[in-house]
């Protein structure tokens, strides 16, 4: 009792060092909530672009699984006694189909590629109305959102012992600059076994 | 008791400077915490919202992928309309993104006991050659909230071939935009762009396929 009355006749107001620490205080409690709501925005960006280098990675594969259908029709390409052309070292680039050539001879013993000769690709979306999509190099005032680095490396492999290669192992990657990494780079990955459908 | 009396004799109250100074830092407080609210709240929506969307995309691509890795007489016509036959069910499908939505169509052949097509149905059926005859769609991303437009585009490649006389394949790329919000709020606006495609063994079956009335 006595201490609560000494208190209520000592309050005179609060020190301008008072003031300054609540405020401290109470400073440091708002910059962790909105840190926090920050946070959850950019993971939600984060999710999305997760899901953007999924669809992409999809897509590099599929273009592998192309070359295939396409190297099937041309040189039988499983059988490694056919006469091929000579394996490319890289694919100019793996966006642009028109552009994927030279031709890949999968029949070459212990032959591995990547598609973009050991170089990621750059792709961004241009939304510009012509394009509309994720270009390679883009550039201008219409390319949007994170720069997506895709690669994509294929590499024959023999899993009967009989006949060499037989299969082709298929990896795709897509990386971007993670918002939550500081700048360290996320990433995709996906791996396909695709098997000689001719023989 | 003596000193509580003092003290209620010593308090003459707060000036009215004072009283508007304390609730004019009061409502900013409060119209932060309030604006904070209302902002996550629209961030909630907005994420809610647009997942959705996503996810509904996500389905469309593998849904198409799945059906046109086994089909043919793939046409691209104007409007971004992408029609096929799925020759593992002879289904005829087609893909549009149209009034911000992305829809699809389908005619199924209606195929009697023991496989037999009536000539009506066989007529109905071989009738079917591209979008403009399927009119009933359904909506399969977008079209559930106005907030939300869908559009899109594909690009249907060939494969060149060194021998000509070889069939060609083809490449579908699927590419589908979703935005919510309008350009008149940019700070509630968020937009995703997907991408992916798919290989075509069978891209240039030259024949369609049509089905024989048998009695």
């Amino acid at each position: 009792m006595r201490n609560k009355e000494k208190f209520i006749n000592n309050a005179e107001g609060y020190t301008l060092i008072e003031v300054i620490i609540a405020l401290a205080i109470t400073s440091i409690a708002f910059v962790a909530i909105y840190a926090l709501f920050a946070r959850s925005m950019q993971s939600d960006t984060e999710g999305r672009y997760e899901i953007i280098a999924a669809s992409l990675v999809q897509e590099g594969i599929e273009i592998i699984k192309n070359k295939r259908e396409k190297n099937e029709m041309d040189w039988a390409m499983w059988n490694p006694t056919d006469d091929g052309p000579t394996p490319p070292s890289a694919f100019t680039d793996l966006n642009d189909l028109s552009q994927c050539n030279p031709d890949l001879d999968l029949s070459a013993i212990n032959y591995s590629f990547t598609c973009n000769g050991g170089n990621n690709i750059n792709m961004q979306y241009n939304k510009t109305a012509l394009s509309g999509k994720y270009e390679l190099n883009c550039s201008g005032s219409g390319c949007v959102g994170p720069i997506f680095e895709r690669s994509c490396t294929a590499t024959g492999i023999d899993t009967d012992s009989i006949v060499g290669n037989d299969s082709l192992r298929v990896v795709c990657e897509v990386k971007w600059k993670s918002l939550l990494l500081g700048g360290d780079k996320r990433s995709v990955r996906a791996e396909t076994v695709l098997t000689d459908w001719q023989q | 008791m003596r000193h509580k009396l003092e003290i209620n004799l010593n308090c003459e109250g707060f000036s009215l400077i004072e009283v508007l100074i304390a609730l004019a830092i009061f409502m900013f407080i409060i119209g932060g915490i309030v604006m904070f609210s209302v902002n996550s709240i629209k961030a909630n929506t907005r994420s809610q919202s647009m997942q959705e969307s996503i996810d509904n995309a996500r389905y469309a691509i593998d849904d198409l992928t799945k059906k046109i890795r086994t089909s043919s007489n793939i046409k691209l016509t104007g409007n971004n309309e992408l029609f096929f036959i799925d020759n593992r069910t002879l289904t005829k499908y087609c893909y549009r993104f149209d009034n911000n939505q992305m829809t699809v169509a389908r005619f199924e052949p209606t195929i009697g006991p023991g496989g037999s097509m009536t000539p009506q149905a066989v007529n109905l059926y071989n009738a079917v050659i591209d979008c403009s005859s399927l009119s009933i769609t359904k909506p399969i991303v977008g079209g559930d909230n106005g907030k939300i437009s869908v559009n899109g585009k594909f690009e249907v490649m060939q494969t060149n071939i060194i021998d000509d006389n070889n069939p060609h394949r083809g490449f579908v790329r699927i590419i589908i935009d979703i935005v919510y919000g309008n350009v008149e709020a940019p700070e509630d606006r968020s937009e995703v762009h997907l991408q992916s495609g798919v290989s075509i063994a069978d891209y240039e079956r030259e024949e369609e396929v049509k089905f024989e009335a048998n009695n």
